[in-house]
């Protein structure tokens, strides 16, 4: 295995460290007015959001990569996003009704954000079904899922939009009060340092992966596998 | 060749073949009508349902229909081994990925033809009263959800699961012409303003046949 | 340690808010009429009577709870990335221990 580089090695420091301290600073955060203590499940609710639609970006910019410029590198990029922006997304999804349960008085609405995430989830759920069950050329079939799932969100935002909505407003986040605003950026880091750390793990392992398919390729060019495979 | 002649040929090419098996046609309206058929049991319960379940029901004949068609077109090609000989040819990729598309699409003109004849009659749907409004959001509407399911109808003909994968990969991302589609049938029907679907349908199939065009070669084509 | 200060943590406000005077927002929510005004983002204050009937699940538990899926989604996808690297890894030095002594 690869030497761990020092930005890779601070990732991983900040993501345990945050993930130790974060829901002690999350308890001692200031109580939110109209929605009492569950308004707390925000903290991560909104960076596992954040990180979801980050990790579909990283996942279609991959894709691309590996369509058009032929780049294998660009499909692990892809891979790894494509499981990490299936991660965020439960973790979304599962935090959000839990957080909904008390301020709407029901676990799922049809509220455009949910809609939007619950889709996207659907997508990319699918995007790692047709890379495992998806026969030869299912690396490209994949990608070109990622490609039409990235310009897809902005559509079903917009149609689901139109078509209902009640969750709040993005301005939350600018409308932080100060004492919420240390918390929510220490959870940000927190957040996105573990979302360089899986990343790096998985991308190691999409290369040792590649690494063992060559030497397999390699010996049996060779003739070296005969007889005991 | 210019690509409007390339992708005629191919479309006068599917249409023959059509035209000399009739299995498509026949198989997708008589899945359709039942699916109406369905439908009316499920729903009809001696009053005439809302508004709501006749566009829910359009759409969905249209969606399930539509996969059906796809899936069993590219099976066609693949049995004969003629999407081979296709990319073979001296054709751009363009111009196969549009010809599929249109002939999806004429396919799919004569199955929503039927099945909103049936559901007028059965259901007591007032689709009469709007048919051009109704044809051209079907229109929008079927090529939206062509230009989707046709550049994976096409990437999954090696697939051996393929006819689970297909819908697994088309319905969530048709979902906005599912949902663009409902609404402006539910807006005709009760004779308010659906030109604001029409205009996102004509948004959705844009990016989505261009971006079909784009991927198609390095999607569809490999090996 | 994570784990343990996430417990103790929660527990700590569990158990906090029963010995604290109510805060002065809840005490202002009360003082005024039922129909309580809807703010900016057009939610509703919460106070006790409106939770619903049969509404029992304390906010505290649901916050414990998603905080605790968060931790055990990542912890879980971790391990399993962490599994199956493990796995090729072993199998690229048994291949390659195989091909050396082929070659010799």
């Amino acid at each position: 295995m690869k030497r761990l580089g020092p930005f890779y090695l601070l990732c991983l420091a900040v993501a345990v460290i945050g993930l130790a301290i974060c829901p002690t600073l999350v308890v001692l955060a200031p109580r939110e007015t109209t929605m009492g203590f569950v308004q707390k499940i925000f903290y991560y609710h909104v960076q596992s959001a954040w990180l979801c639609f980050m990790a579909v970006f990283v996942c279609a910019g991959g894709s691309a990569a590996y369509l058009f410029g032929k780049s294998e590198a660009g499909d692990r990029v892809a891979v790894a996003g494509g499981e990490l922006a299936v991660l965020f997304g439960i973790c979304t999804l599962v935090t959000g009704p839990l957080w909904a349960r008390k301020a709407w008085g029901a676990y799922w609405q049809w509220d455009v954000r949910l809609t939007t995430t619950l889709l996207l989830l659907m997508i990319f759920v699918a995007y790692l079904f047709s890379r495992r069950y998806g026969g030869p050329g299912s690396k490209k079939l994949a990608a070109g899922l990622a490609l039409f799932g990235a310009a897809d969100v902005p559509l079903i935002y917009l149609s689901v939009s139109i078509w209902r909505t009640i969750h709040p407003k993005t301005t939350v986040v600018s409308s932080l009060q100060p004492g919420m605003r240390g918390p929510f950026w220490a959870a940000f880091a927190t957040f996105a340092c573990l979302f360089v750390v899986l990343f790096g793990m998985r991308m190691a392992l999409e290369r040792s992966r590649a690494k063992l398919d060559e030497l397999y390729l390699a010996a049996e060019d060779a003739g070296l596998l005969d007889g005991d495979a | 060749m210019s690509v409007v002649r390339e992708v005629a040929l191919l479309l006068w090419k599917d249409v023959v073949v059509e035209l000399r098996a009739k299995e498509l046609l026949f198989g997708t309206v008589f899945f359709g009508a039942i699916l109406v058929l369905i439908f009316a049991f499920a729903f009809y319960g001696g009053e005439r349902p809302p508004v709501d379940v006749m566009s829910g029901v359009l759409w969905v004949a249209i969606a399930l229909s539509g996969t059906l068609a796809i899936g069993r077109a590219f099976e066609r090609e693949r049995e004969g081994n003629t999407l081979r000989a296709l990319l073979l040819a001296p054709i751009s990729r363009s111009s196969l990925y549009l010809s599929k598309l249109i002939a999806i699409a004429l396919l799919m003109a004569i199955v929503e033809l039927v099945v909103a004849v049936l559901l007028s009659f059965m259901l007591h749907a007032s689709l009469i009263e709007h048919v051009l409004s109704l044809a051209a959001l079907l229109l929008l509407g079927t090529v939206g959800f062509g230009a989707v399911a046709s550049l994976f109808g096409a990437a999954l003909g090696r697939a051996r699961s393929r006819d689970v994968l297909l819908p697994l990969l088309v319905y969530p991302l048709s979902v906005p012409v599912l949902i663009a589609g409902t609404r402006a049938t539910t807006a005709l029907l009760l004779g308010e303003d659906a030109s604001f679907w029409l205009k996102f349908l004509l948004v959705y199939d844009a990016i989505f046949i261009s971006i079909g065009v784009w991927v198609f070669e390095p999607v569809a084509v490999s090996e | 340690m994570t784990p343990f200060i996430f417990a103790l943590t929660v527990l700590l406000d569990v158990a906090a808010p029963r010995n604290l005077p109510p805060a002065p927002d809840t005490v202002q929510v009360a003082q005024k009429d039922s129909i309580a005004p809807k703010d900016s983002e057009g939610f509703v204050p919460v106070n006790g009577d409106m939770l619903q009937q049969g509404e029992s699940i304390p906010a505290s538990r649901l916050v414990a709870g998603a905080y605790g899926f968060i931790f055990a989604m990542v912890a879980l996808y971790a391990a399993s990335v962490a599994s199956r690297a493990k796995r090729v890894e072993e199998e690229l030095t048994a291949l390659k221990a195989r091909l050396e002594k082929r070659a010799s």
